[in-house]
Parts: structure tokens; C-alpha cells; sequence
């Protein structure tokens, strides 16, 4: 149930336990990624709590995740890895492109800033800031955002 | 009207600055807007969302929403109606409405979810340990590196009411949700 302290925990052991049934391995470096091998190569999933990247060498096993997947939860195939956590992904056979651009975008929508100019360096160069100089700026404190 | 003066150019710091004056009504107005961005800042604002469940009960899209949100928590059979036991302490719970917009500011659709307020939830008691998959971003960039050299395809799924979905090691009391009594 959504508000829980504990439903994040929950679902991490729900998601968790089904995988490693499955054949899947938890990382020891990162505990939200978990690999397999298989007779193919090997299947690789990254969860950011209910976002799901899926990749590896065989497409057929990719697909055969994906529907047993489906079966277990309730979980929409999103196809093709096009944005995540704020960046853009574009795939191709030259490459893999990662761009942050949206994400850019809605900041400066976020703080009243789509109008600006675009500048190549956005802050003076080689600035020194120094803790007792200059006047004070008041901070409103319900204007103050966390992320 | 009188333009109200925003900030008048100083010249103080040392460093060249536009010496234009800039007005308050050049900055607070939707009038620079392009007609789309125009109607989209009005497609947003017209949406309000209610703050409580007295606001929405009554408007069918707010009471179709709710009765989904209802629907999916029955399907996941996640509680069951008790009596309070007299040593046991109930948490509340919240009705959250949210209006979702595609990328083009058109409306998505309504969006409800209850919540418990967990911040009423005693650690020890209510629940153990906490912990959540979130992927380090720079697992999520070698991966893609791994992918990118191995021409590997990437795909992405995600999980509808992701926290309908575990199960509890704790037993937890929860007031019943306004609206909705058996």
C-alpha cells in the first residue's frame, strides 16, 4: 500500500525473491541489478522501483522475460528504452546516444526560465565564492525545494 | 495600469550588466506565449485538483477515479476489514487526486491514489527495516555502455500500482478510507 514505510521494502522483496527463482543473480555491487545466464548469453535488468530496464545478447530471451513478467505483475511493456530517470535514450547501429535535454527543459519551465538565453557558460568563469562576503540573501522557506 | 518596476540596473558589483529596466508585467504575463504554449498554460491551470476527499466526492470523474483506485486495491486483496483491538493504534489515510497531462498539455486522465500516512507508523512496531530498489546511475550507465559495445537492444517495462504489489511482514491497522465503508 502506497504511504507504507515499509512498501518500498515489500515490493523490493516481492520482485526480488520471483527473479531469483527465476535463475536471476543480484549484483553484489548494485542490489537493483540482476543478471542471468542463459543458453543464448545472458539477460541483464536494472530496477529503479517500478521502472525496469531489460537488455542482453538475445533478443528471444529479452521477449520471453517480458511475458512472464506480464504474467506476474501488472507491468506495461514500454517497448524500445527511450527515457529514464530524466534522460533521453536514442539507439542506433552506430551507437547509443544519452541526452538530458527534456530534462533541461523542464527545469527552466520549472523555475519561469523557458525565455532565457542560451549561453555557452551560464556562470561567470573561475569565481570564488567566499562565506563572508557580499549581502545576505533571504531565503523564503516554503520556496525552498528538495530533489 | 502602471508597469511596476522589477528591478532597477545597479551597477555596484563590478560586473557589466543590461541597463534596460525591467517591468513585473513583461515577466508575469502570458502574453510573449506562442498560441499552443498559450493554450497549454490555460489547459493547466483550468484542471484544479482537490486538496481532500470533500472536494471531489460528487464529480463523476474524481468518483470514477477513486472507485479504480478502489477496484485495484481490491484485486490485490491487500486488507481486510477488522475490529480494532484496544491495544492497537490505527494510522489514517489520505485520498490524493492528481490531473495527468501528455506531453502536448491535452488531458491524460484522472489519477487517484490513497495513501497511509506512514509518518504515523512507529519503527519496531509498525514496521522493520525499510529499502528501495533504486538503481545507482552509474550501474544504469555501464549497463547502457555494455549494451552500446555489444549491440544489445534496450527495453524498458514498467509496474502498474507498484506498491499494491508486496506483502507486509508486519501487521499494520488503517483507518477505513473516507467514501468507502464495507
Amino acid at each position: 500500500m502506497y504511504g507504507l514505510k515499509q512498501a518500498p521494502r515489500a515490493w523490493s522483496d516481492k520482485i526480488g525473491e520471483y527473479l531469483v527463482t527465476s535463475g536471476f543473480q543480484t549484483s553484489n555491487a548494485d542490489f537493483s541489478l540482476y543478471v542471468k545466464k542463459t543458453d543464448h548469453g545472458i539477460v541483464v535488468i536494472i530496477i529503479y522501483v517500478d521502472d525496469l530496464i531489460i537488455t542482453g545478447d538475445s533478443d528471444v530471451d529479452i521477449s520471453n522475460l517480458k511475458k512472464l513478467l506480464k504474467q506476474k505483475f501488472e507491468m506495461k511493456d514500454l517497448g524500445e528504452l527511450r527515457y529514464f530517470l530524466g534522460i533521453e535514450v536514442i539507439q542506433s547501429p552506430k551507437g547509443i546516444w544519452l541526452l538530458q535535454r527534456q530534462y533541461a527543459l523542464n527545469k527552466l519551465f520549472e523555475y519561469g526560465m523557458t525565455g532565457c538565453k542560451p549561453i555557452l557558460i551560464p556562470l561567470e568563469q573561475n569565481v570564488k565564492l567566499s562565506a563572508n562576503e557580499g549581502n545576505l540573501v533571504k531565503i523564503q522557506a516554503q520556496l525552498v525545494r528538495f530533489h | 495600469m502602471a508597469k511596476k518596476v522589477l528591478k532597477t540596473p545597479n551597477n555596484n558589483s563590478g560586473v557589466r550588466r543590461s541597463t534596460r529596466v525591467k517591468y513585473l508585467v513583461e515577466r508575469l504575463t502570458y502574453d510573449g506565449f506562442v498560441a499552443h504554449h498559450y493554450a497549454y498554460m490555460v489547459r493547466v491551470i483550468w484542471e484544479v485538483e482537490p486538496t481532500c476527499f470533500e472536494q471531489a466526492i460528487g464529480n463523476p470523474k474524481w468518483d470514477n477515479a477513486m472507485n479504480e483506485e478502489m477496484a485495484a486495491l481490491d484485486a490485490n486483496a491487500i486488507w481486510e476489514l477488522v475490529a480494532l483491538l484496544e491495544d492497537k493504534k490505527a494510522i489514517g489515510c489520505k485520498w490524493v487526486y492528481k490531473v495527468k497531462h501528455n506531453v502536448d498539455g491535452s488531458m491524460n486522465r484522472y489519477k487517484t491514489r490513497l495513501v497511509a500516512k506512514g509518518y504515523a507508523q512507529t519503527y519496531g512496531i509498525d514496521y522493520e527495516e525499510t529499502y528501495s530498489l533504486v538503481a545507482k546511475m552509474t550501474t544504469v550507465r555501464a549497463i547502457i555502455a555494455m549494451a552500446a559495445a555489444n549491440g544489445w537492444s534496450l527495453h524498458q517495462m514498467d509496474v502498474k500500482n507498484v506498491f499494491l504489489h508486496g506483502d507486509l511482514q508486519e501487521e499494520v491497522y488503517m483507518e477505513k478510507p473516507l467514501g468507502y465503508v464495507d
